[in-house]
């Protein structure tokens, strides 16, 4: 933890000059012109789009990968049901005449076959309706309001962590239990965004020497 | 400051108001010293006004103003008692018992109102008269929603009446330590109340949880949810917070202390309710202005009283600063674009048609067949031996005649419809919370780069679900 508090700081201390602006007074334009450009992420940082797909890819929600599900109700209804059977039959009819004035007639028929079938049947309705289309579209929305719901949490913290740490640059306070705690929670979102992401964040920083590699 | 009101002017004006009845244009005064005013939830043309002993009511922006109900010897407006001389500004919960008495109201999209003043609270409408009367050990604040229910805040508990039903017993009763003003909850016709210990959010359907927010932003005190943003508005510890739907709560500056009331127009601009009127925010600081009582419609627009007229401060849609035209049909294009890619991934559910109802099941079949058949017979001995080959080619057509549809596909299709909505209120409340982010300004650094990184956060979701970055027609 102390390390982390160390690395943040450090981030803080790479935007201490629009700080020192703000007190300064610049204009409000300027300001928030500043604060748009910190806001984008650093360049030892992922960027929200590499987030964004990392978090997809780990929670199997890329709208990609799903994309054929719509269709493929229909187009199996194409494909016809097949049957094919192997059938021995074999029969054996006795029988016996008995008359009155000519003697006892006694016959047997038999019968052996073998044969072989084969069928194909398509449900034509199902090229119309397929009743499987319904638990598709049940699952392809469940799948969309997750990734919806995913993304929009990740949205949320990255957002979240920069604003504390533009927040942080501009404006330290000089509380040291509110900078503790801000500090805290930055970490903490980086946590969250790495449990989201399955640790992209972390890494890509300690790849890139961000501001975590420097301190060490 | 407290103002004796004389006895005998407030009848001479009570009388004169029923001989003047129905009252001209919307900016003629009102014959009394309006108190407390109120819009319906969802009709936009449909206000109260609390004039003296009177509760007025209009249908049309004010056009034509109508007394509903006259309660004499009630009075909603009553002399100031010693202990509402003492102005002294609240602090949190336990200096409460030195606010002054309020007058609320409360009106519903059908002109049900409800008014209260202390311990009374009067129901009416929407024939004239008053409907019921209810005694409250100290009212902080009413509602009535969407569905005419009438939502009573008192010192420690919310009841919830239905209020279509004269007489009838509470729908919801919920215990919240020192209630204030309730609000309406845009996403499950609940309503927001301020109180001890947060704000708490209930619904007579699903009942109450724990309160929304943390001790930090406890005791609340005054709670608004922007009509079109749909953002929750909080004040709370001399702060005013603000939070985006799905949002973190954003501190929105501080304020005066003793904040009971609290209004969000469509603008995004807020006003206070304090002792000494109501106050505005300009350049950062707040300001009283002349308006004794304020609220804001279904659409965004703030009406304010300065005691005589009721005003509109916005002549057409709700303006928003900054807000350019091109914006206006930006919603638009955003809804058009997250409703095609929806329906692209996957849109409304399909039903079996009457055309695959008349499609057979068809089948085609061949076979290939060899057999032997031995004839036998002792008299006279004789025998037959046949051997056959056989081959067929069939096909065939079936039909399942089901007459009985599929009952699950309407409803299914009405959640799917239900949830599409849901998803375009809270895009479009998205938009709205990014123009108001886009268009805010502070003098404060943290403020601005909050309002900043809401803007971006913001701009990132609508992009994430339509495709298009809100300010840029283009989809991406």
């Amino acid at each position: 933890m102390k390390t982390a508090l160390i690395l943040t700081l450090c981030a803080f201390s790479l935007l201490l000059p629009v700080a020192a602006a703000a007190q300064d007074g610049p204009p409000a334009k300027d300001l928030r012109a500043r604060i748009d450009a910190l806001l984008s992420p650093a360049p030892d940082e992922p960027t929200l789009a590499e987030l964004e797909q990392a978090a997809l890819a780990l929670a199997d929600a890329d709208p990609q990968s799903a994309s054929g599900w719509l269709a493929a109700p229909n187009r199996a209804a194409l494909l016809p049901v097949l049957k094919l059977s192997v059938n021995h039959d074999m029969g054996r009819n006795e029988s016996l005449d008995r008359d009155q004035v000519d003697p006892d007639r006694y016959g047997v028929d038999a019968d052996r076959g073998l044969s072989f079938d084969a069928s194909a049947e398509w449900n034509l309705a199902e090229l119309v309706f397929n009743p499987d289309e319904v638990r598709v579209y049940g699952a392809l929305a469940d799948r969309a309001e997750r990734r919806q719901g995913l993304l929009t949490t990740l949205v949320g913290y990255h957002f979240e962590r920069r604003r504390l740490i533009v927040q942080g640059a501009i404006d330290p306070g000089d509380d040291p239990v509110a900078i503790a705690e801000r500090l805290l929670r930055i970490e903490e979102l980086t946590a969250a965004i790495d449990a989201l992401t399955g640790g992209l964040l972390s890494r890509t920083l300690k790849r890139k020497g961000g501001p975590g590699k420097k301190a060490r | 400051m407290k103002t004796k009101t004389p006895a005998l002017p407030v009848v001479a004006t009570a009388l004169a108001a029923v001989a003047v009845l129905p009252y001209p244009a919307w900016a003629d005064p009102l014959p009394a010293p309006i108190e407390a005013l109120a819009a319906a939830p969802g009709s936009a043309g449909v206000l109260a006004a609390v004039a003296g002993s009177r509760v007025h009511l209009t249908r049309d922006r004010g056009k034509r103003w109508g007394a509903v109900a006259l309660a004499p010897g009630i009075g909603l407006r009553e002399e100031p008692s010693a202990e509402n001389e003492d102005t002294e500004q609240p602090e949190d919960d336990a200096a409460d018992r030195n606010e002054p008495v309020l007058v609320w109201l409360a009106v519903g999209d059908s002109g049900i109102w409800a008014a209260a003043r202390g311990g009374e609270v009067l129901v009416g409408g929407p024939l004239p008269g008053v409907r019921r009367r209810l005694k409250a050990s100290r009212v902080g604040g009413l509602l009535v929603d969407g569905d005419d229910t009438i939502w009573i805040a008192d010192e420690d508990r919310v009841s919830a009446l239905d209020g279509r039903k004269i007489g009838a017993p509470e729908v919801g009763r919920w215990r919240v330590p020192n209630a204030g003003s309730p609000a309406p909850n845009l996403f499950d016709r609940g309503v927001l109340v301020p109180g001890r210990d947060g704000v708490w959010s209930l619904s007579i359907r699903s009942g109450g949880g724990p309160p929304m927010c943390d001790r930090a932003r406890a005791p609340a005190r005054a709670v608004a949810v922007e009509p079109e943003g749909g953002s929750v508005w909080l004040a709370a510890r001399e702060h005013l917070w603000r939070r985006p739907a799905g949002g973190a709560w954003i501190d929105m500056g501080t304020t005066p202390p003793g904040v009971f009331g609290l209004v969000v127009d469509g603008d995004g601009s807020p006003r206070l309710r304090t002792a000494s009127g109501w106050l505005e925010r300009l350049g950062g600081a707040w300001r009283t202005t002349t308006a004794v009582a304020a609220t804001v419609d279904s659409r965004g627009e703030l009406w304010t009283s300065d005691g005589v007229s009721v005003r509109s401060l916005a002549s057409g849609p709700p303006a928003v600063p900054g807000l350019r035209s091109a914006d206006r049909t930006d919603l638009g294009t955003i809804l058009a674009a997250a409703f095609a890619r929806r329906a692209e991934e996957a849109g409304e559910p399909p039903c079996p048609t009457l055309v695959a109802t008349l499609l057979p099941s068809l089948g085609l079949g061949a076979g290939l067949g060899r057999g032997l058949a031995l004839d036998e017979s002792d008299v006279p001995p004789e025998s037959a031996r046949q051997d056959r080959t056989w081959f067929y080619v069939g096909m065939q057509a079936s039909w399942a005649l089901d007459p009985m549809p599929d009952p699950s596909c309407r409803k299914r299709n009405e959640a799917w419809r239900a949830r599409e909505r849901r998803r375009s209120e809270n895009l479009a409340a998205l938009w709205g919370a990014w123009l108001r982010a886009r268009s805010s300004d502070s003098a404060d650094p943290g403020t601005l780069a909050g309002l900043a990184a809401e803007q971006r956060r913001v701009e990132e979701i609508i992009r994430l679900e339509s495709g298009v970055t809100p300010g840029r027609k283009e989809a991406q």
